[in-house]
């Protein structure tokens, strides 16, 4: 596959790597890029989608009560303010259990297109997780088939950052691209062994 | 020109802010407007809770000294059913007036059918309110309070003093929260 000017731009992907929030979440973008961008996976927002969709109700919800508030003054904005205020808090725990029960630490979901088209959809999880003041970063990949929630297969590795950023803080793209695709290819395989 | 925009993102810090798209780009400008809707619903919570439409006021002068010092935070409410008594301290708005007054009931007169008017008078004064309430007004009603009240904390309020007294204060306070959240996305 040819480089675009993007793929260039990615190459340089400079992180804070003494900021441990910094350097995983770039770690996720950078896996993100090699996944979707050099592999050719299609990213799936599905649970990007339902974070938006409460967000939006929220801020809708809050809106209104604020609107009705200043429109009529309390007391008059009494009851409004009270199911405004339920429905808002409602929202926010039931985003709060999505992205905690849910969502857990799964940073991209992709979807694998068959070539041939005869087999069903492939679906990609990637989960990461770095433990506190601990350099190993920890990736599982689960790969599921459409419409069978019982085909699973997953590959779990764990890396210390030190082999994906180097000292001056750039990523090293191609080497997770190179075990991205180990991941990804035995995953395969195995699927198709079974 | 899309490459040079990009050099400029990295360079200030937000080049992550480039990587992500646009649903990303749309869910951290709803993460910072959360965290704003978020505090506007827990203070109209309390609003509703309190039933006063000021659960929170800032004591703004000295008048109820040694009482209440300036800068002072009150937590006020403003049950209807629980009577004004002489020696309660209300907080009550003239008409006319944008500013709430915190003061003290000094005296209530009260009708038969339960109706009244009372005059109040700070701490720190040598005269009682009837100079502040408005023209031909000599009592307050129960209408002019907004509440009473029931709690405070000592000098909680100086922030709140500062940033009205310094408007670009309060400007820079919520530009630096707002950059603050979309720096630290998701974490």
């Amino acid at each position: 596959m040819s480089r675009s000017l993007d793929d260039d731009v990615s190459r340089i992907i400079k992180t804070n790597k003494w900021n441990q929030i910094r350097v995983k979440t770039s770690i996720d973008d950078a896996i993100r890029t090699v996944v979707i961008d050099r592999i050719g996976l299609k990213e799936s927002y599905k649970f990007l989608d339902v974070r938006l969709y409460i967000c939006i109700i929220a801020c809708v919800v809050a809106a209104t009560a604020t609107a009705f508030d200043y429109l009529n003054p309390f007391p008059a904005s009494k009851m409004v303010l009270i199911g405004c205020c339920s429905l808002y808090f409602i929202s926010v725990a039931v985003l709060t259990w999505f992205m905690t029960y849910v969502e857990k630490q799964i940073f991209l979901n992709a979807v694998g297109k068959d070539i041939a088209g005869i087999n069903p959809d492939n679906h990609w999880e990637f989960s990461s997780n770095m433990d506190k003041y601990d350099k190993s970063y920890k990736l599982i990949i689960v790969k599921r088939r459409h419409g069978s929630s019982s085909c699973n297969f997953e590959r779990s590795l764990t890396r210390s950052v030190e082999d994906w950023i180097d000292d001056n803080g750039l990523l090293l793209i191609d080497e997770i691209e190179n075990v991205i695709r180990g991941c990804i290819d035995e995953l395969l395989i195995s699927s198709k062994k079974e | 020109m899309a490459t040079l925009i990009k050099i400029v993102m990295e360079t200030v810090g937000l080049g992550d802010l480039m990587r992500l798209g646009f649903r990303r780009v749309l869910y951290q400008i709803l993460c910072l407007v959360m965290v704003v809707s978020t505090a506007l619903m827990i203070w109209k919570s309390l609003i509703v809770i309190t039933c006063t439409e000021s659960p929170i006021v800032v004591v703004l002068s000295g008048s109820m000294e040694p009482a209440f010092y300036r800068g002072d935070l009150l937590m006020l409410n403003n049950y209807q059913e629980e009577p004004i008594r002489v020696g309660e301290i209300v907080v009550f708005k003239i008409r006319g007036r944008e500013i709430p007054i915190v003061h003290r009931v000094l005296r209530i007169h009260e009708d038969k059918n339960g109706t009244i008017k009372f005059l109040t008078k700070g701490d720190n004064n040598s005269v009682d309110d009837r100079s502040l309430y408005a023209d031909g007004q000599f009592w307050l009603e129960r209408k002019d309070v907004i509440g009473r009240a029931r709690g405070f904390l000592p000098y909680a309020g100086m922030v709140t003093i500062a940033m009205n007294d310094y408007p670009k204060l309060k400007y820079f306070m919520l530009a630096s929260m707002g950059f603050f959240v979309l720096e630290n996305r998701e974490n």
